[in-house]
């Protein structure tokens, strides 16, 4: 965008941030409020929702920084985004209102996941070790599918785009993913 | 539930990896953006074709002998080595290879009479592809017979007549369900003097013969063509349509030529999977809008913009937007401003002050006639009785110098606060405190205490004084779960200086 050149720097906004100058919200909106609503729409499907955790987000941050200091900002606001979509959505769902995209990507993983006395198990600690060491071992390509599909929530149809490739070729990796991570727990002695 | 706790354990994933996939997305993003619209790269697929029908005959009427014999098949190891021989590189581009787990080409060629190929006449070229998925393959060839202009002429095996045909992008596409006991189909189609078959039979429980054809017709890539200034095109993609064969891809493409300045057109309607979206040119940006657009995506030099729009049913299209140049002149930011307060000062005899709130928000109105809109928000003090009323005054004025709207609104009332008082500061304080709690019993999850920071005294035209208390309120979730945080509130109240 032409007007991107006018945008202020992650690190001026974060220094905004540690003076308590209010601006830095104000600068951290116009910079990343269409990235962080995407990433809110894709798992919950309703813009007043999106822009309800999009405040949600700009309090949240307000209150990390100080004392955070984010190496990328734009990967801090994602994080603090996505956990205040999930938790909407955790909350809509009481209230049967299920939006599709995570409930399909929830679906994928229902394949290598579904037995429930196997997860009971894990300890909640393990498994996200298991998982973060999953992730940092996949090439990188792969990686980036997974993290837009299952920690993003993405419409298949973006991450092919963003990688200029097809839906099917997506399918495909997803499906070698789930190959490998269902591996991966059975390595670890867990049966799936 | 099972498939939450995984994704509760994704929430603790660490910030590095984010981090990482924040950059990988971004630098990919930024590729997408350099990419030209599949549009602009047919006329280089054109342009290679057209070169091909010409230069055959030609070549043909030099060498073709006078024997018939059979074809001869050359086995090509590779695109690069096809290529030398058959320049369709944006072809080759699209048939999405580097996932393909085996890949075979055989070009066959019509033979001299020691039963060698004559290379400069290519009769067919045959590529095979095959795609392991999880639990079965999907088996595709793609074949060029060169110098056909009727799909009647098709020779591949297994096409059954249907009469079932699909136009895409122009193209006639004639396609046949084969039933033989998988999923196989086969699409065919005239281009530029060749004809295209695509045979696709695939083990898993879907057709999906769309998918390589769109590749075909589609995704196929003209690096290096230009297309004129004065030039709208308009290709809207959309996805997830169910119907279960040859339209998952629904389009609607839009042409307008010799278009630019005032005979751009206002408003487009384009058909997103069989719903009307309404579409406003934004003359500001020099592109077209919608409330539907969740994001959109410019190349470098914003020549072309990819937008996002949701369909009702929580489908997505995308649009693909080439314009013109933009030529027209617009006010700037300081003009507009002038105009507005010029056609203020009409307003200004019978108040007591007023002051600008809101400065310059710019936005497209669907109204506009194409021009955004520069919006400013004045807010008029007047003393009535004892009481002080504020008014709100908005002026909008376009960016071809127009006023395009006015609005006068009365939002809110002083009340209580009497004239004679005013000097004194803590008269003030009941009324702050009261609109303190106000805001403060809006957050219903929390309790909240505050402390008194200051007061500040601050004089503005008209005689009055602005008393700005700023409060620190702290607020305790009522819930477990929920973080306590802090804020500034400032309460401010206006008053009449003695």
């Amino acid at each position: 965008m032409k007007q991107e050149t006018m945008l202020m720097s992650d690190e001026a906004i974060v220094e905004l941030y540690f003076k308590r100058d209010e601006r830095a919200i104000s600068e951290t909106d116009r910079k990343y409020k269409s990235y962080l609503l995407t990433i809110a729409d894709n798992i919950l499907h309703n813009r007043l929702d999106s822009e309800e955790c999009l405040n949600d987000t700009y309090i949240g941050t307000w209150n990390a920084i100080p004392p955070e200091r984010p190496r990328i900002l734009q990967a801090f606001l994602a994080v603090i985004m996505r956990r205040c979509a999930i938790n909407r959505y955790k909350s809509d769902r009481r209230e049967k209102r299920i939006p599709s995209e995570l409930v399909d990507s929830l679906s994928e993983i229902g394949d290598f996941s579904s037995d429930e006395d196997m997860l009971t198990e894990l300890q909640a600690e393990d498994l996200r070790r298991l998982i973060n060491d999953f992730v940092r071992s996949l090439p990188k390509r792969r990686r980036y599918v997974f993290m837009s599909r299952y920690y993003f929530s993405r419409p298949i149809s973006e991450v092919a785009r963003l990688l200029a490739c097809s839906e099917s070729t997506v399918h495909k990796e997803i499906a070698k993913i789930k190959k490998e991570l269902k591996e991966k727990l059975e390595g670890e002695g867990y049966m799936v | 539930m099972t498939r939450e706790r995984f994704f509760d354990a994704l929430d603790a994933i660490d910030i590095d990896i984010v981090e990482d996939f924040v950059l990988t997305d971004n630098a990919l993003e930024k590729r997408s953006e350099h990419k030209k619209p599949k549009y602009l790269k047919w006329t280089a697929l054109a342009a290679c074709l057209v070169l091909v029908v010409c230069f055959v005959p030609f070549i043909k009427n030099i060498f073709t002998p006078s024997h018939v014999s059979s074809p001869v098949t050359v086995r090509y190891d590779s695109f690069e080595e096809l290529s030398v021989v058959l320049p369709y590189n944006n072809f080759y581009k699209a048939l999405d290879s580097e996932n393909a787990n085996t890949v075979s080409i055989g070009m066959s060629y019509a033979s001299d009479k020691d039963g060698n190929a004559i290379t400069t006449q290519p009769l067919q070229l045959k590529i095979r592809q095959t795609y392991e998925c999880e639990n079965y393959t999907d088996t595709v060839d793609f074949y060029i017979i060169f110098g056909k202009t009727d799909v009647n002429e098709s020779y591949i095996a297994g096409y059954e007549e249907q009469g079932l045909t699909k136009e895409i992008n122009g193209i006639t596409v004639h396609y046949s369900m084969i039933d033989d006991g998988a999923k196989h189909a086969q699409g065919k189609f005239i281009y530029e003097g060749n004809l295209y078959v695509v045979d696709v039979l695939s083990g898993g429980s879907e057709y999906v013969l769309d998918e390589y054809l769109y590749k075909v017709i589609y995704t196929t890539l003209y690096e290096d063509s230009d297309l004129e200034d004065s030039y709208i095109a308009l290709e809207l993609e959309d996805y997830n349509c169910p119907h279960p064969f040859l339209m998952r891809h629904h389009d609607d493409i839009k042409i307008m030529e010799n278009v630019s300045g005032d005979s751009v057109p206002r408003e487009i309607t384009v058909m997103l999977y069989g719903e009307e979206v309404l579409l406003h040119y934004d003359q500001n940006s020099n592109r077209y809008a919608s409330g539907r657009i969740l994001d959109h995506y410019e190349n470098d030099d914003a020549t072309v913009t990819t937008w996002v729009i949701r369909g009702t049913d929580n489908y997505m299209g995308f649009l693909n937007m080439l314009m013109p140049k933009d030529t027209s002149v617009k006010k700037t930011r300081d003009e507009c401003f002038l105009i507005a307060q010029n056609y203020l000062s009409r307003y200004t005899d019978d108040v007591d002050s007023y002051v600008l709130t809101k400065e310059d928000e710019v936005f497209l109105d669907k109204n506009s006639n194409g021009y955004s809109i520069h919006n400013y928000d004045f807010t008029f003090r007047r003393k009535i009785g004892d009481t002080f009323v504020e008014d709100e005054f908005i002026i909008s004025v376009e960016e071809n110098g127009d006023i395009f709207h006015i609005d006068g609104t009365n939002t809110g009332t002083l009340e209580g606060v009497v004239a004679d008082d005013i000097p004194n500061a803590d008269t003030a304080r009941p009324y702050a405190l009261q609109k303190l709690k106000a805001v403060c019993n809006d957050m219903w999850e929390y309790s909240y205490t505050f402390k008194e920071k200051n007061i500040r005294v601050e004089a503005i035209e008209g005689g009055i004084v602005a008393l700005t208390y700023t409060f620190d309120v702290t607020f305790t979730p009522r819930e477990e779960g929920k973080q306590e945080f802090g804020d500034l509130i400032r309460i401010v109240v206006y008053k009449k200086q003695q």
